[in-house]
């Protein structure tokens, strides 16, 4: 090729280059940004005002049109609307009560812990059930002693949630209660529990003592996966306590039976 | 080469009675019991397309609208959205048309424009469940119809065929005079999923019927934030 092509060439494309440039810059068509903030921001009013509005609903007269709105704001997302979804869990019907308690759930958000413990002592099976469930979803600390006692529930099957939970929220605290569900009459709770313990015991926390570290633990600790259910978990055990480590044992055993 | 075989044997063992069947059942439709015309077109509808040469009879059918128990078709009943446990001539006519597929399209959107309302409710219907997206603007004419069973329908087409193109006019008619209708109108804003219809779905949520805000909060949840 020539060097008067290679020029010329050359000159084509950096010229393309500088137009191209120059109409992102001058054509009013490509002001993206300020279009794209204007749709965005009416969105985002039409949203919350939406979400105003399913926040009243909570309180419509009728039973139906509040349990869809609980239902549309855990839909939503809208952790603006946790304080009266978890004000809404003393609602007078029980449906709409475990919407509320499953919408807790699924908003994650640890401002519905105190009204989700409540709910642990509501006269509904189903909703102390999704109570469970939905603080072991949440995973705050402060719902341990709540779900201790719910240890105790009279229903299987709220048992069951109470004690996946305690092995989700996987505080050390929980163990005696779990200890004492590997001797549920129901099986799958003793298998729930058994699962429990040696989640705990796994190195999600592996603190003795009763309050947990405000810090997660300065040491990387074995993740469960990588100790399956504690066996052959060199590394955890050495960082358990005695009573932890027999525990673990057992809930291996027990695990290994029921199953 | 199984799955040939087992086709061709199908064909050939059904075949004639599929004839048969069609002759009888277009026959049927002219009867003076009801019971009877709606299990002519419960039998059409089973036949699917094999039912074309009935295409004339079904849609003169449309109009139909005497009661009938859902039962008379067996357990082929379609069932309507609202209307469990009864259907008529004209309903099960619809459902015919609609397993007839797109020659049934054009009929269709004539009776939408038709005098009788009982055939534009089940022909706002059958377009609705045709899956041809073409009859989304004739539809949402509908939505001003003057008899709000059609309305209804219409909407649930609309929502049906996903007509986001329709949004402002069903946005329109969540101020329709009839309940019914506009709990169906918030269904297929939901159904639609459009973000335009959030504010008319939030204002909806104060409506003076139960079910109209029950609908209007499930729509604001499928729309999403």
């Amino acid at each position: 090729m020539s060097p008067l092509a290679v020029f010329v060439r050359t000159l084509l494309k950096s010229s393309a280059i500088f137009i191209g440039t120059a109409t992102i810059f001058l054509h009013p068509g490509l002001e993206w940004r300020s279009t794209t903030q204007g749709v965005v921001g009416a969105r985002q009013g039409a949203s919350e005002a939406a979400v105003d509005g399913l926040i009243a609903a909570l309180k419509d007269t009728d039973a139906g049109v509040r349990r869809q709105a609980a239902h549309a704001l855990a839909q939503l997302n809208s952790r603006r609307a946790v304080p009266a979804l978890a004000a809404a869990v003393k609602d007078a019907d029980p449906e709409m009560r475990v919407v509320i308690v499953s919408a807790l759930g699924e908003l994650g958000d640890s401002r519905a812990v105190p009204a989700l413990r409540d709910a642990l002592k509501d006269e509904s099976v189903d909703v102390r059930m999704r109570a469970a469930s939905s603080l072991g979803e949440i995973g705050d600390r402060d719902a341990v002693d709540a779900l201790i006692t719910a240890a105790k529930d009279k229903s299987p099957e709220v048992r069951k949630h109470v004690v996946r939970a305690l092995g989700e929220i996987g505080d050390s605290r929980a163990l005696d209660a779990l200890t004492q569900a590997l001797k549920d009459e129901d099986a799958s709770i003793r298998r729930s529990a058994a699962m429990a313990i040696a989640e705990i015991g796994g190195g999600n926390s592996p603190h003795p003592h009763p309050h947990p570290h405000p810090n997660p633990h300065p040491h990387p600790m074995p993740s469960p996966r990588a100790i399956g259910l504690g066996i052959g978990g060199v590394h955890s055990v050495v960082n358990l306590d005695n009573r932890l480590r027999i525990r673990t044992h057992q809930a291996i055993r027990i695990h290994t039976v029921v199953r | 080469m199984g799955a040939w075989v087992m086709a061709t044997t199908a064909v050939l063992l059904f075949a004639p009675m599929t004839q048969k069947d069609a002759a009888a059942a277009t026959a049927a439709l002219a009867s003076a019991d009801p019971a009877v015309r709606t299990r002519g077109a419960c039998d059409l509808r089973a036949l699917g397309s094999g039912a074309l040469t009935a295409l004339p009879k079904l849609t003169a059918l449309l109009d139909d609208g005497s009661p009938v128990d859902a039962a008379v078709c067996g357990d082929r009943t379609w069932r309507f959205h609202g209307s469990q446990d009864s259907t008529s001539p004209g309903e099960q006519a619809a459902s015919a048309l609609v397993a007839i597929g797109s020659p049934a399209y054009d009929p269709l959107t004539k009776v939408l424009k038709g005098p009788a309302w009982i055939g534009r409710a089940n022909a706002a219907w059958a377009l609705g469940a045709m899956r041809n997206k073409n009859a989304v603007p004739l539809l949402s004419q509908s939505l001003r119809d003057g008899e709000a069973p059609v309305r209804s329908k219409s909407a649930w087409a609309i929502g049906a065929l996903s007509g986001s193109e329709a949004v402002p006019a069903l946005v329109e008619a969540l101020k329709d005079s009839d309940a019914g209708v506009r709990e169906q109108v918030a269904w297929a804003l939901g159904a639609i999923g459009d973000r335009r219809a959030v504010n008319a779905l939030t204002k909806s949520l104060k409506d003076t019927d139960a079910g109209v805000r029950k609908q209007a909060a499930w729509a604001l949840g499928a729309i999403g934030g």
